[in-house]
C-alpha cells in the first residue's frame, strides 16, 4: 500500500470547496445542514465551516440536537480527512464531542477542523465550534478518527 | 409528564411515554422516529427501534456518521431523562465508536444502560445492532448528562 501522496497549496481550496459540493447533493444530511466554507489555512491545515442552526435541527428542549452538533463535526472533521488522504471516503471509527453551551434557532456556528496526523491508515482530527457573533465563547469541542482506505478518486484533482 | 414511582410496569410506562412526547413535538428527534421496544428496570436498560430513511444516506451511499451519534444520543438521553425523573438532560459529553455499517433500509435496536445517577451528573452507555443480528455490534457509545432534577430515581 502506497503512502497516500501530500495535498500542495495550490489546490488546497478548489479541492477542499469541490469535495464540500460533493459532500452537499441533493437528499443527503449535509445538503440540509449546508455547510459554507467561512476559512481555510493550509498552513494550519484548517478548514473551517458555517452553519445556520434551522427550526428543524430543534430537539424537544427548543435548543440544538446533540447530534446535529455532531453531525456538524462529522461533517468538517470528515471533510479534512478526505482532503488529506486524498480519498473520497474516510469513515468514522470514533468521535468525541464535549457540549459546552446550547445553541439556539438562528445562531451561525463556526466549526474549525484541524488536522492533527495523518497516518497510513488512520487520521487524527480535532474541531472546536464558537458562535459567529460571539468567537469568544466556545460552544463544543470535539475529535475524531476516520480511517483511510485508500480509494483513489476517479477524477483525481492533481 | 410526571414520572411515577419506578419498577417494571411502571417503567414501561414512562419511557413509553418519553417516546410518546418526542412524537409529539415538533422536533428533530421526532424526524429520527422512535419506536419503543422494551425495557429493563433491573438492568436499567431500555431498548428502541430506528429505521435508516433516505435523508440519512450520504453522498456515498452510506448512512451518516452524525446520524448514527445523533440515535445514540436520542436513546441515551431518554434512558437520562428517565432516571432523572424529569424531562430535559442536555448532553455534556458523548464519544462514539463505530464498528460496521448499516444499510439503507436497515432497522436498527439501541439499547442503553444506565452506569451511573449522581447529583449532577447522569453516566450512560449504549450499543447499536441490526434487529435482524441482534450479535453483530455496529456501534458503542458513552455519554454524560446533565441532571436537571437534583433527587432523580433511585436506582
Amino acid at each position: 500500500m502506497s503512502a497516500p501522496s501530500l495535498p500542495t497549496e495550490a489546490h488546497f481550496e478548489s479541492a477542499l470547496r469541490a469535495k464540500l459540493e460533493t459532500l452537499k447533493s441533493k437528499g443527503t444530511l449535509d445538503s440540509y445542514m449546508d455547510p459554507v466554507v467561512a476559512g481555510f489555512d493550509f498552513a494550519q491545515k484548517s478548514l473551517t465551516l458555517r452553519f445556520v442552526v434551522k427550526p428543524w435541527m430543534l430537539n424537544v428542549e427548543g435548543i440544538m440536537h446533540g447530534g446535529l452538533y455532531a453531525s456538524m463535526a462529522d461533517c468538517v472533521m470528515g471533510s479534512i480527512s478526505c482532503f488529506w488522504a486524498d480519498s473520497p471516503i474516510t469513515p468514522t471509527v470514533s468521535l468525541h464531542i464535549n457540549f459546552m453551551r446550547p445553541a439556539k434557532c438562528g445562531d451561525v456556528l463556526l466549526f474549525r477542523g484541524k488536522l492533527i496526523s495523518a497516518g497510513r491508515t488512520m487520521i487524527h482530527v480535532s474541531m472546536e465550534a464558537y458562535q459567529e457573533d460571539a468567537p469568544e465563547k466556545c460552544m463544543a469541542t470535539g475529535t475524531g478518527v476516520f480511517f483511510n482506505p485508500h480509494v483513489k478518486d476517479p477524477a483525481p484533482q492533481r | 409528564m410526571e414520572f411515577t414511582c419506578p419498577k417494571q410496569e411502571t417503567m414501561e410506562d414512562d419511557v413509553k411515554n418519553i417516546v410518546a412526547f418526542v412524537h409529539a413535538c415538533e422536533s428533530f428527534d421526532r424526524q429520527l422516529n422512535p419506536e419503543y421496544v422494551s425495557c429493563d428496570f433491573d438492568r436499567k436498560e431500555i431498548t428502541v427501534r430506528y429505521r435508516i430513511a433516505p435523508w440519512m444516506i450520504n453522498v456515498i451511499g452510506t448512512v451518516h456518521g452524525g446520524i448514527y451519534a445523533s440515535f445514540l444520543d436520542d436513546v441515551m438521553g431518554m434512558n437520562a431523562s428517565y432516571w432523572a425523573g424529569a424531562p430535559g438532560t442536555p448532553t455534556i459529553s458523548m464519544n462514539i465508536n463505530y464498528l460496521r455499517p448499516a444499510k439503507p433500509g436497515d432497522s436498527l435496536l439501541l439499547q442503553s444502560h444506565l452506569a451511573s445517577i449522581g447529583h449532577h451528573m447522569i453516566h450512560v452507555t449504549a450499543s447499536c445492532c441490526r434487529e435482524t443480528e441482534p450479535n453483530r455490534v455496529l456501534m458503542t457509545a458513552s455519554g454524560v448528562y446533565h441532571n436537571p432534577a437534583s433527587a432523580g430515581r433511585k436506582e
